[in-house]
């Protein structure tokens, strides 16, 4: 799957054209607007699959008469984030495996996923000049930095040794967010805290490396080749327009069309708002929860 | 929309009132685990240093050095080893835990053809090395347990009795991790540098952290619940990642007094903290005369000196 620039950068630019079209559900805009954060931390997450149609079941015919919709608004952002995610992981995911299939050993699946976070980074986040539009998620132009040193307060502090503490005091957080730490039976709690673990999987010296010196060959093989994100794609030129505040110069329903984007990156955030849309169908009662499903590409096992 | 007040939920309850704060958190209903609070920095340092030092100067098997030296880029097992704190248990109960895992690894390629052996260990991502790494870091947790001993009778009994108010952690807690960020990793120019620069660069280093995770992990069992923990988790971070920005970079006089230099919270003369800092692999005997000082004061360094204890009594 995409990693976690590409999959906030689909979020985002998914929520550009969600917000700009009268035909999503009020409650949706309500929600990526007042609990942006959450939405953006569902496109990061695993578990699509299995809560986020669930949440919305739950919501969709009680919302409207609860006095405190907080909560309620904070997990339906995160199900539209996480059908984002989807969207991004099944326009991505196939481009990921052909590389790991080309008989050339040095194109694979996870430096794929790699080069492609590089690009999001670069063409989404202008390489750390654009900031996010979540006031959680801070990015800079020291995100992809070796040590973060061109950072201004990297000349004050040992950033490794800062981050390293940081990341352990969050991944800390991480676990004891999660209910497997009730089990009573100790030898099962510990069972599950290994396999649950929320480790360190990815070696981010080599996103650093990738983004600032990306090889030629794999520059050519996942960004070229692979057509991996077009300037000039349609919705990719609206969400940019939105981005920057000006007027995108032309009708959403023209640039949400699928074919009409070339590339992965845009036919990624136009699925990201078809997702969502129809699943805002779903909760205003006007699509069945199987044409949700179906909008969504959902496998039949997890159709709940 | 109204804001849901947690704090009426703080207030609302008398028993264990300390405690209460960190269960909204916290998503287990019982408090099974003594460290759940947020921050909880100054207990991961102590880990830290007790692996360091442990490896550095050979205080363990060559086996328990290996689930001790942990790296946040190579997602080794070891990195489960400073989630110690997270653990109640009794040394039998770990003991036991090292035991079946030790049995687990001796079974880890059964069923499994040499060249289907060969090729396996060489991808850290094929099922039988994942298997392997998760038994490992089974061993690595415990090991942290026993490194959190003095985390656990020194400094916890400390944090349970601030009082619970309204922002997480107590301000103790607070000024404890930021001078030990300052101690681990100030330079020079850490005087000349503002509160917001540093404050932003804490949070620079939280989207890194996320996507060294590859992805967030939902709560398979609480998946809705989680959605809301870990968003107000976002919210409440950035709240302490400004605090301890401030307290590093302005701390206030009185609080420095009151929980740094009045409790002799941190002394770079006790024996052990010299220890942990030496360069150089130093003899047993000097080790555990450092460990066994009396001389180590500071409540830092009786933490370490606890935990290395600790951590030598293990069976591994």
């Amino acid at each position: 799957m995409s990693e976690h620039f590409t999959h906030i950068a689909v979020y985002e630019d998914s929520a550009r054209l969600l917000l700009a079209s009268p035909a999503v559900h009020d409650v949706f805009k309500h929600c990526i607007q007042t609990q942006y954060d959450s939405g953006l931390l569902g496109s990061s997450s695993r578990g699509n699959h299995l809560f986020a149609v669930p949440i919305l079941e739950k919501y969709k015919d009680r919302y409207a008469s609860m006095e405190d919709t907080t909560e309620a608004d904070i997990k339906i952002a995160y199900a539209i984030g996480w059908l984002t995610h989807r969207a991004s992981d099944l326009q991505m995911k196939p481009v990921f495996r052909r590389a790991e299939a080309h008989p050339d050993p040095r194109f694979t699946y996870q430096l794929s996923s790699i080069y492609h976070d590089a690009m999001s980074f670069r063409k989404v986040y202008d390489g750390g000049n654009m900031p996010s539009r979540s006031p959680n998620e801070i990015l800079s132009p020291a995100t992809f930095d070796e040590n973060m040193q061109s950072h201004p307060a990297a000349r004050a502090v040992d950033v490794p040794k800062i981050e390293k503490l940081l990341s352990w005091m969050w991944q800390k957080d991480l676990v004891c967010l999660q209910t497997l730490l009730n089990e009573k039976d100790f030898q099962k709690r510990i069972d599950t805290f290994a396999r649950h673990f929320p480790d360190f999987s990815e070696n981010f010296s080599t996103y650093i490396k990738v983004y600032n010196d990306p090889d030629p060959a794999l520059v050519d093989r996942h960004w070229v080749q692979d057509k991996l994100y077009f300037d000039d794609d349609p919705a990719i030129q609206f969400v940019r327009a939105v981005q920057r505040g000006e007027e995108p110069g032309r009708k959403l329903d023209d640039v949400l069309e699928l074919e009409a984007n070339k590339s992965e990156y845009g036919k990624a955030i136009c699925n990201g708002y078809w997702f969502v849309k129809v699943a805002g169908d779903f909760f205003a009662g006007k699509a069945s929860k199987k044409e949700a499903y179906d909008a969504c590409k959902m496998n039949d096992q997890f159709r709940f | 929309m109204k804001k849901i007040d947690r704090r009426f939920f703080l207030k609302s309850t008398a028993a264990g009132a300390s405690m209460l704060p960190f269960l909204q958190y916290y998503a287990c209903s019982t408090p099974s685990v003594p460290l759940p609070f947020m921050g909880g920095l100054t207990a991961i340092a102590v880990l830290d240093d007790c692996a360091e030092c442990a490896v550095r100067h050979r205080l363990v098997t060559d086996k328990a050095a290996g689930l001790l030296h942990a790296d946040i880029d190579l997602g080794l097992p070891a990195n489960a080893s400073r989630m110690g704190a997270l653990v109640t248990a009794t040394f039998d109960q770990v003991n036991q835990v090292i035991a079946n895992a030790n049995e687990e690894l001796d079974h880890v390629f059964d069923g499994m053809s040499g060249p289907e052996i060969a090729e396996a260990v060489k991808d850290r991502r094929s099922d039988a090395m994942k298997k392997k790494e998760t038994i490992q870091r089974k061993i690595a947790l415990m090991l942290g347990w026993a490194m959190a001993a003095g985390v656990r009778s020194i400094l916890l009994p400390l944090y349970q009795k601030q009082p619970a108010g309204d922002v997480l952690p107590s301000d103790m807690q607070v000024y404890h991790d930021a001078f030990i960020l300052k101690q681990k990793a100030a330079l020079p120019d850490l005087e000349n540098i503002s509160v917001e620069k540093i404050e932003d660069l804490f949070n620079c280093v939280n989207p890194r952290m996320i996507a060294r995770t590859h992805t967030l992990t939902p709560d398979y069992d609480d998946g809705d619940g989680w959605t809301v923990r870990i968003s107000n988790w976002r919210d409440d971070n950035k709240k302490l990642v400004q605090r301890f920005a401030r307290a590093l970079v302005q701390p206030d006089d009185a609080a420095v007094k009151k929980y740094i230099t009045g409790p002799n919270f941190y002394d770079q003369n006790d024996p052990v903290l010299q220890l942990v800092t030496a360069g150089k692999p130093a003899p047993k005997s000097e080790c555990q005369a450092a460990i066994q000082s009396g001389e180590n004061a500071s409540l830092y360094g009786q933490c370490v000196a606890k935990g290395l204890e600790d951590l030598q009594i293990l069976e591994i």
